[in-house]
């Protein structure tokens, strides 16, 4: 599987309503070793969802740009539109189209500064 | 001498960005036809580049990685690859205006027509590439560039009007014959010709060539201050040569020869020769700059490893770049284009580049993970975001005015 | 262990990240990655860097992109396999870099910077230095 099967995909929640592309994956460590190697793995634990990644991408999603004034007022506020939603809420995951279960949990997409 | 020497890459930098023949062109006829009143547009242009110039600086001492590096990390491979590609293409033209440049400089002192020599400077300025290291292109270039202070010097022998020069500087306005279309249309093309992409590209690929780190940080810095502003000056002073001698007399300059008119008349043969030096080695450092720029910028978008002190052998596909770059500019002054002509496209198409490779250079910036406490103060911050709204004005407005104005006629 | 510097990587960060050799010799890009899904239904998990044109290629999308993946193709010896290096390979991770292990030998990554050597640059006259 890769990324791009994932990345740009369209997800839906369980009424079937467009809740935006999925434009980054989180991975956790602590996954059983696959067969490739012996120490725990890195898998993913969650998506994030919403309608654009670029201001993520940039860098103002996290806490460590410093800056400049204007430029982190417009991304932060876009990069606050997107969600985080956990693997394991996930109801449906087909080729570029992912279904979240009802009532999955949606956290904040932006680290507080 | 050793000092000039710490200073080489700004320097060498600056003369290849500043006074290349889009700037010498351009100073010389805003100079003859609007005599000082576009003073201001080399002013904005030095302190914009000085200022993205330090930040380019800072992340190549202090991260270890030139500009072009995180560009497609931080923009996406998309956007990362449209900016390779504009890049690579206003290389490609300037180089192919800088060997044109070169040859009317040859034209001027021997008569042959600058077509037949095209192919030398070619073999030439592939030959120093190849076998010189880097520093000693930077040097040499560097230091002979430093002749083109004849203009300055000739400003003080010319008998020069000072009151009325200053005010035409502090006070600009259009002369009754010109549009002021036209009037802004130069003033963009001098802006745009001092934020050339190639010189963040060059300029912070070369600081690690030069092996900065956190401690060369006050090196950069002299480099950044001490190279800029004196390229920004000598623009300065060619177009106040050309406003003393041939403003008066209604002269339009319309061939590098005329931009050396002013220098010939105040000092002779010997002014004149150092002029034709001065051309040369700004020109040189100028195709330098864009070939190598082609070469880092390609490499650091695909990884490749990069870098003129690794022998051929250790960094083939940069090597190879370079050469691709150096036979196709070649190919295009040997279509018999006007040389000046390919020199206007690129000064457009280089104006409206400039947002797209300044954005990822304040974003990176600002970005802790790279510089850690080195990130943007206020100060930079604040200088860093006007000069992108500058830029962005200027990328708008470029191409309406040249075709307004067709080309500032 | 690999040593993963940040606590929650994203895959956008891990994409188009810079690889070196642990030697510091530059290798590539990530120009993607691979996931397998355990057997037992879990979350995929990370298994490889991929590299290469036939892994560029998609993510450039649209026209270009599908020019780029058939060119890898084409030139790829074994197939329409990018160059794959296995998450064992890697020493550390982190936002700026991932480097690899002294052990590691990633195969095919060389194979453009050879081919370049062999036919282009060792024909010019001082190339071989």
């Amino acid at each position: 599987m890769r990324t791009l099967d994932l990345l740009g995909a369209d997800a839906y929640d369980a009424d079937g309503q467009h809740v935006g592309t999925v434009h980054d994956l989180r991975l956790e460590s602590g996954a059983r070793p696959t067969r490739d190697s012996g120490e725990p793995a890195y898998a993913m634990g969650s998506l994030v969802i919403g309608p654009a990644g670029f201001a993520h991408r940039l860098g103002y999603g996290r806490a460590q740009m410093a800056g400049p004034w204007p430029l982190t007022l417009i991304f932060r506020r876009m990069a606050a539109r997107s969600f985080v939603v956990a693997w394991a809420d996930l109801e449906r995951v087909e080729h570029r189209k992912v279904t979240l279960r009802s009532g999955a949990d949606r956290r904040p997409a932006v680290e507080e500064s | 001498m050793k000092r000039i020497f710490a200073v080489a890459l700004g320097l060498v930098t600056a003369i290849g960005g500043f006074v290349d023949i889009g700037n010498l062109v351009t100073s010389g006829v805003t100079g003859a036809r609007f005599s000082m009143s576009l003073t201001w547009a080399i002013v904005v242009g030095t302190i914009g580049m000085t200022v993205y110039a330090e930040m380019a600086g800072r992340v190549a001492a202090v991260a270890g990685r030139p500009v072009f590096h995180v560009v497609r990390e931080r923009l996406g491979v998309r956007f990362g690859l449209f900016n390779l590609l504009a890049c690579c293409l206003l290389n490609l033209l300037t180089l192919a205006a800088e060997i044109g440049g070169i040859g009317m400089a040859l034209e001027l002192v021997s008569d042959v027509s600058y077509l037949l020599w095209v192919p030398l400077i070619a073999l030439a300025l592939w030959g120093a590439l190849w076998r010189l290291p880097f520093k000693v292109i930077e040097n040499l270039f560097g230091v002979i560039g430093l002749s083109l202070l004849v203009f300055i010097v000739a400003l003080f022998w010319l008998p020069v009007d000072w009151g009325s020069l200053t005010s035409s500087a502090l006070h600009p306005s259009v002369p009754p014959t010109e549009a002021y279309t036209t009037y802004f249309f130069y003033a963009v093309s001098l802006i745009g010709a001092c934020l050339v992409p190639y010189q963040i590209i060059f300029f912070s690929s070369g600081g690690v060539e030069e092996g900065w780190t956190r401690s060369s940080m006050f090196q950069m810095r002299l480099n950044t201050i001490v190279g800029f502003p004196l390229g920004g000056v000598l623009s300065i002073a060619i177009m106040a040569t050309s406003a003393v001698v041939l403003q008066p007399l209604g002269t339009d300059v319309g061939h590098l020869s005329q931009v050396g008119l002013p220098v010939a008349l105040a000092l002779g043969k010997v002014g004149l020769a150092f002029a034709i030096v001065g051309f040369f080695a700004a020109t040189f450092a100028a195709g330098a700059e864009a070939t190598l720029s082609t070469g880092y910028a390609v490499s650091q978008y695909f990884g490749w490893a990069w870098g003129k002190w690794l022998r051929p052998s250790s960094a083939p596909q940069f090597h190879v770049i370079c050469l691709i770059t150096m036979i196709l500019g070649t190919m295009l002054v040997l279509t018999t284009i006007d040389p000046i002509t390919i020199t206007l496209v690129a000064v457009v198409l280089g104006a409206a580049a400039i947002p797209l490779t300044f954005l990822p250079v304040l974003v990176i910036a600002n970005d802790r993970d790279y510089l850690g406490d080195q990130v943007n103060g206020r100060f930079a911050n604040v200088m860093g975001v006007v000069f992108l709204a500058v830029t962005v004005v200027v990328s708008v407005v470029t191409l309406p005015l040249l075709f307004w104005t067709r080309g500032g006629a | 262990m690999a040593e993963w510097e940040w606590e929650a990587a994203t895959v956008d960060q891990l994409l188009d990240v810079q690889i070196y050799a642990a030697d510091g010799e530059p290798l590539g890009k990530v120009d993607d990655l691979e996931f397998t899904t355990p057997s037992d239904g879990g979350a995929p998990v990370l298994t490889a860097i991929l590299c290469g044109p036939s892994a560029f290629g998609p993510r450039l999308g649209g026209l270009v992109g599908l020019t780029v993946w058939a060119i890898g193709r084409r030139l790829s010896p074994t197939g329409s396999d990018p160059v794959r290096v296995p998450m064992t390979q890697v020493d550390r991770v982190n936002r700026r870099e991932i480097r690899l292990r002294e052990s590691a030998r990633p195969l095919g990554t060389h194979r453009f910077a050879d081919w370049t050597r062999e036919h282009i640059v060792c024909q010019i006259p001082g190339g071989s230095r």
